[in-house]
């Protein structure tokens, strides 16, 4: 049965009307606290913004220093799907691939002929910190950054990835270089085409393999980064404390600043990241020293 | 075999004919009623019938059986408006375990506002006339949380709001057992026994809060005041292509006699006695072979879990009219693998790994799954394991001596935890999961009539993720044997994390 039920309209709700103004002011106070629970709890960031006092234009040639830090967010930008190749869509009629994890081989594909390695691994590591930095501007309104991310990182192989498609131990570890040299595991074979790969990359050196004390036949492969980058174009001052980078290729940077004479704080402005890489913030630089006669 | 199926084929004849002989059951007024199921077409598609004494009287669907008197018909439900503020642009309108947007990203440093009224719900439930002793009732009821076609506008997909099914079950109830058949509260964690009161949307992260199609079979024990309740339950599984349904059981114990105030989420309160529960879930998982052509060999492997329920009322009230001062906590404590999807949404980010490419194809070969995402995964020996997830669930909900306690305030702390998900994920991957999630909630309602209420709500939760934060770098140093600053994946730094406040308004009438 549907129970009969009355509504109240507005002139029957009596037992509030004549305190009316209470019901405003409940309403304010409403109004009041849903402002208060939800100002003021962002998340706090990991890199405050520096001082942009301004100042003269910061000609010159300036470098990070001991000390003299960088700062960059904790970014997670995961690895590319290999599953779409140059393309954002599968073909027509298929739907597209479920989302998924990273490959356990890191791309990495082993093989049983003189070379173990048929395919190189990606050389992933995730927020690489800039140890190293170099930011050049010059009178006539041109400007410069090499920023130089580095740190020693791990490629984990697990045992089915170093063994599953017919790679064995025993074989030399340099089948070019030295084809009678002493019988090798798969991770010595490996260290040799995977030091190789690094240098034709460009940013990864000095690699090592070794077996995985935890994972008997897994490798684990260590390699240093030293990846430089960094915009370079003209740039014009905006106003008293804020710089535009026009890099050209790529779209305008405005960069707060404060030259302290002997120190440059940058901060990307308005949230923006510094040069646009991707996840820093913050240049706390020194005047880099007078090159060697 | 064959005589299995000529068996069988006994047994189905049998209970047809049996089904038969229950359709020729008299009616309750004598004659022979047997269904036709075309007659309430025909009944439907009949001209109307030529008007009688009363012409204002409308039409008329006929009853199956008994007199129209004796049917139960109720619609209930609420109309609900949320507005809520959030400090990241991480969730739609609950907060669900996906991802929280870190600082430092577009997502992570806006916030966003939401005005939604799709959690407002109907319902109907429909009570028949008793009939040899056996009870039955059926109940449909839905909100407004359908899925939206992913090209849809935001605004059509708060606007337009489509019907989600939320329950759709009958209920039979005997002197032996009583029996749900439909889409109803999981048996494990209890249902809504046992959840805590608040303004936010439920289940709240780490809460067991989830429906399924099951057929349930329920027996009540009372002992004075005392009641005993075990039920079993053959439910739809987790996954579908495992062939096999999930088994879920419980065991409650409650006493009437010791009784609080208790709302499950943002609700109405009614009198709960103290009461605790255990229940279990048992499930298999059988995937294709971790490879790009399986052929048909699959592997296997199976979930469970175990979840503990208490509701207590510390300080206990005799009627729900006055409700002042009480006082009554809810708890829950859960642990199991294979069991994400019983946490409303939850799945850590766990996905398949992609194949390794042996065959340098391209586009790379794909892996064809058939499960949801966040049960199971391949391990770095390529073998299928489970997900484990423990998680506890603690509120206290208070009623202030204010009109018989139609002020309340409430809050909730809630935690959920793998201990293996980062084991399970390749290190590339380990930013896109976490492997904790915490949750805290206070809240206040305000009943402005006892069917309106207003409800204020801050919620915070924080998720650490699988990834961690490079250690604080040697500045001006270029990396070498000497000089490089050891970072191997997984160490060095502090576990990244990420956290999402929100401030939450919330008004409904309730009927």
């Amino acid at each position: 049965m549907i129970r009969k039920t009355t509504t109240s309209s507005p002139r029957s709700s009596g037992r509030h009307g004549p305190s009316r103004w209470r019901g405003g002011a409940r309403a304010i106070a409403v109004c009041g606290l849903y402002a208060a629970l939800t100002t003021g709890c962002e998340q706090k960031v990991l890199c405050p913004a520096l001082d942009s006092c301004g100042g003269p234009l910061p000609v010159g040639d300036w470098i990070l220093a001991p000390g003299h830090p960088s700062c960059s967010e904790d970014m997670y930008v995961p690895p590319t799907d290999t599953r779409l190749v140059q393309a954002d869509l599968p073909p027509g009629r298929t739907p597209p691939p479920e989302p998924a994890l990273f490959d356990w081989c890191l791309l990495l594909v082993t093989g049983p002929g003189a070379n173990i390695q048929v395919k190189p691994p990606r050389f992933y590591y995730e927020d690489g910190p800039v140890g190293a930095a170099a930011v050049q501007y010059d009178a006539n309104g041109h400007f410069s950054a090499g920023i130089t991310r580095t740190g020693t990182y791990t490629l984990d192989f697990p045992a089915y990835c170093m063994r599953a498609f017919g790679a064995m131990d025993g074989k030399p570890a340099d089948p070019v270089n030295d084809p009678n040299g002493p019988p090798a595991n798969v991770c010595k074979q490996l260290e040799v085409p995977l030091r190789a790969s690094g240098l034709g990359e460009g940013s990864y050196r000095n690699t090592t393999c070794e077996p995985n004390p935890v994972d008997l036949g897994g490798c684990l492969c260590a390699f240093d980064v030293t990846e430089t980058g960094g915009p370079s174009g003209s740039f014009q001052p905006m106003d008293g404390n804020t710089l535009l980078h026009l890099p050209g290729s790529n779209f305008p940077q405005k960069v707060t600043y404060c030259n302290k004479g002997d120190r440059l704080e940058l901060t990307g402005a308005n949230g923006a990241y510094l040069f646009d890489v991707r996840g820093l913030r913050t240049f706390d630089l020194v005047r880099a020293p007078p090159p060697p006669p | 075999m064959k005589y299995r199926t000529i068996g069988a084929s006994a047994i189905l004849v049998a209970l047809c004919t049996h089904a038969r002989a229950q359709d020729d059951l008299p009616s309750p007024s004598g004659s022979a009623a047997r269904v036709d199921p075309d007659a309430k077409v025909k009944a439907n598609d009949a001209p109307p019938p030529p008007s009688t004494a009363d012409e204002s009287q409308a039409p008329q669907r006929p009853v199956l059986y008994g007199k129209r008197g004796d049917w139960f018909i109720q619609p209930y439900g609420y109309a609900r408006l949320d507005a809520i503020a959030d400090s990241t642009q991480s969730f739609e309108d609950g907060i669900q375990p996906n991802l929280i947007a870190r600082a430092g990203t577009y997502k992570g440093d806006h916030q966003r506002s939401i005005f939604t009224a799709k959690d407002s719900r109907l319902g109907v439930f429909v009570g028949a006339p008793t009939f040899e002793g056996i009870k039955s009732s059926a109940t449909i009821e839905f909100d407004f949380y359908g899925l939206v076609p992913t090209d849809a506008r935001r605004s059509d997909s708060y606007i337009f709001g489509p019907v989600r099914l939320r329950h759709a079950f009958l209920k039979l109830e005997t002197k032996i057992v009583d029996v749900i058949a439909g889409q109803y509260h999981d048996l494990f964690g209890w249902g809504s026994y046992f959840y805590p009161a608040t303004v936010a949307y439920v289940g709240v992260p780490g809460q067991i809060y989830h429906r399924n199609a099951q057929l349930r079979i329920e027996k009540k024990i009372h002992l004075g005041e005392l009641e005993l309740m075990a039920a079993v339950a053959a439910v739809r599984s987790g996954q579908r292509d495992s062939g096999v349904p999930d088994g879920q059981a419980g065991l409650k114990i409650a006493y009437k006699g010791w009784a609080g105030a208790a709302m499950s989420g943002f609700n109405r309160p009614t009198v709960a006695p103290i009461s605790i529960g255990v229940s279990g879930i048992y499930r298999r998982f059988e995937v294709p072979a971790f490879r790009s052509e399986p052929g048909s060999e699959a592997v296997k492997t199976s979930g469970n879990g175990l979840a503990v329920s208490a509701l207590l009322p510390v300080i206990p009230i005799k009627t729900i009219e006055d409700r002042s001062n009480a006082l009554t906590l809810t708890a829950e404590y859960s642990i199991g693998t294979g069991i994400a999807d019983m946490y409303t949404g939850m799945d850590g980010g766990s996905r398949f790994p992609l194949l390794p490419n042996p065959s340098l194809a391209a586009p790379a070969v794909q892996y064809a799954t058939n499960i949801d995402p966040g049960l199971v995964t391949f391990d770095r020996t390529f073998e299928l394991k489970s997900i484990n997830w423990k998680a506890v669930v603690a509120g206290l909900q208070y009623y202030l001596p204010v009109g018989g306690g139609r002020v309340w305030i409430a809050g909730i702390y809630s935690r959920a935890q793998s201990d293996n998900l980062k084991t399970l994920t390749p290190a590339p991957s380990w930013g896109g999961i976490f492997t904790n999630m915490e949750y805290i909630d206070v809240n206040l309602g305000i009943d402005i009539t006892p069917s309106v209420v207003l409800g204020l709500s801050f919620q915070t939760v924080k998720q650490t993720f699988g990834d961690v934060s490079a250690p604080t770098p040697v500045f001006g140093q270029i990396a070498g044997s000497t000089l490089g600053i050891p970072t191997v994946a997984g160490t060095g730094g502090v576990a990244a994390s990420a956290r999402n406040n929100r401030g939450q308004v919330s008004m409904a009438l309730f009927f």
